[in-house]
């Protein structure tokens, strides 16, 4: 199968880097898929959807760090496995309804912020239930990618990248306001 | 409890936040090498994939066939959309440091403004409009760096319109479906724009100005979008 895929593909880098990533990070891409789909047959369409996108964007993954490019195809194969899943379901994203319910839209945000362990351990627990149209964008900026890198990455429009993390701020920090009021 | 406070700024709190909570999850997964172990793709999908990629191969021959086709006549109507700005008066001229670029790319196409001239850093102020359509509300703003601005207005139903203005900076970059939509040369009040008319009933006017890239988009008319767009202001 590894053969199919690198057809694809055109020079010798691009295919020695995925050939790596095929190799130790599949068993990891199944079971992120499989988390998501509950299911070993939609997992293999969406390993098989990662690769393709793999494949497109071969030339931003960044492999140096190995520990980030777990993170990574982790995040985009959790992206895809979502998306998947949505399309399966004829389910909207949920974007609107985020909007409606945890948006501070006229306080600016502060500078800095007091922060102890006990808001610390909220606004990580805050983060991992985040919405993963949300927490996608959110964790490749803070891996430093570019904001059109991102784009390319999760197939949007730059504008929808920036705006998704604009909200994904605004959330995590309506948050850690509703922690500081309680 | 511990009481002890750290301040920080909001980027490295939720850069923390976000690494902590990645870390976390990552620890609780199996080894690499055993998830990799119980990794066996099925031979029903390894034919699947073969099947695949065949029938991609022979789609993409279709619409490369139709996409050259379709840019060659739009490429011609922003050559002269282009070309009229060329014979605008001679300061008008001078003016534009902007080149625009239209990159066709499989699904959608790339509106690429290059700028030569930085000196443009941020937004002049906050987008003011003087004309909002009749039932729309004001649903988002939103600002990124001072070099984006986005509104989102809504009506009752599913009807919406977006305005949105970024730095180009040394290029912007817009991504457009060129699948399902139709391209055309518009001008209004001096200002060369591109209209992309979708199948789906929504438009987009993109054009620039001083450094800044426009963008007014939504399910309304392309006159009511007009409208809108020539009645933004900073303040």
């Amino acid at each position: 199968m590894l053969m199919i895929y690198l057809s694809l593909l055109e020079t010798e880098e691009q295919k020695n880097k995925f050939e790596m990533i095929y190799h130790k990070y599949a068993g990891l891409m199944y079971h992120e898929a499989c988390a998501v789909t509950k299911d070993h047959f939609l997992a293999e369409d969406v390993i098989h959807e990662t690769f393709l996108q793999l494949i497109r964007i071969i030339d931003d993954v960044r492999v140096d760090n190995s520990k980030e490019l777990a993170q990574f195809i982790k995040i985009i194969t959790h992206s895809r496995a979502v998306d998947y899943v949505r399309k399966l379901d004829h389910v909207q994203p949920e974007e609107d309804e985020v909007l409606a319910t945890r948006m501070a839209q006229t306080t600016p945000d502060p500078e800095t912020i007091a922060v102890d362990s006990e808001s610390f351990e909220r606004i990580v627990n805050e983060v991992m239930q985040l919405s993963e149209i949300y927490r996608a964008p959110l964790s490749l900026k803070i891996k430093g990618y570019k904001i059109e890198e991102i784009a390319k990455i999760l197939e949007l429009n730059s504008q929808t990248v920036k705006v998704r993390l604009h909200r994904a701020r605004k959330i995590l920090l309506a948050s850690l306001e509703e922690s500081y009021e309680s | 409890m511990n009481h002890d406070q750290l301040q920080l700024s909001v980027d490295a709190l939720l850069a923390l936040a976000v690494t902590e909570a990645e870390a976390r999850e990552m620890a609780e997964l199996p080894s690499l090498n055993e998830m990799n172990r119980a990794f066996e793709p099925s031979t029903a999908f390894q034919a699947r994939i073969e099947r695949v990629i065949r029938k991609n191969d022979k789609k993409e021959r279709r619409r490369k066939t139709r996409f050259y086709i379709k840019r060659t006549s739009t490429v011609l109507a922003a050559s002269v959309a282009l070309f009229s700005c060329v014979m605008l008066p001679v300061r008008a001229v001078r003016q534009a440091v902007v080149e625009t670029f239209i990159e066709w790319r499989d699904k959608f196409s790339s509106i690429v403004f290059s700028s030569k001239d930085n000196a443009v850093t941020e937004l002049p102020g906050t987008i003011e409009l003087e004309y909002v359509p009749e039932g729309y509300q004001l649903q988002e703003t939103v600002s990124f760096d001072r070099s984006f601005f986005n509104l989102k207005y809504t009506n009752n139903t599913t009807n919406y319109f977006s305005v949105s203005i970024t730095v180009i900076g040394d290029n912007y970059v817009e991504n457009v479906d060129n699948e399902h939509s139709q391209y055309y040369s518009l001008e209004f009040d001096g200002n060369q724009a591109l209209w992309v008319a979708c199948q789906d009933g929504s438009n987009f006017l993109i054009w620039n100005k001083d450094n800044l890239a426009y963008n007014v988009s939504g399910s309304l008319d392309i006159a009511e979008l007009v409208c809108i767009a020539q009645g933004i202001n900073f303040s």
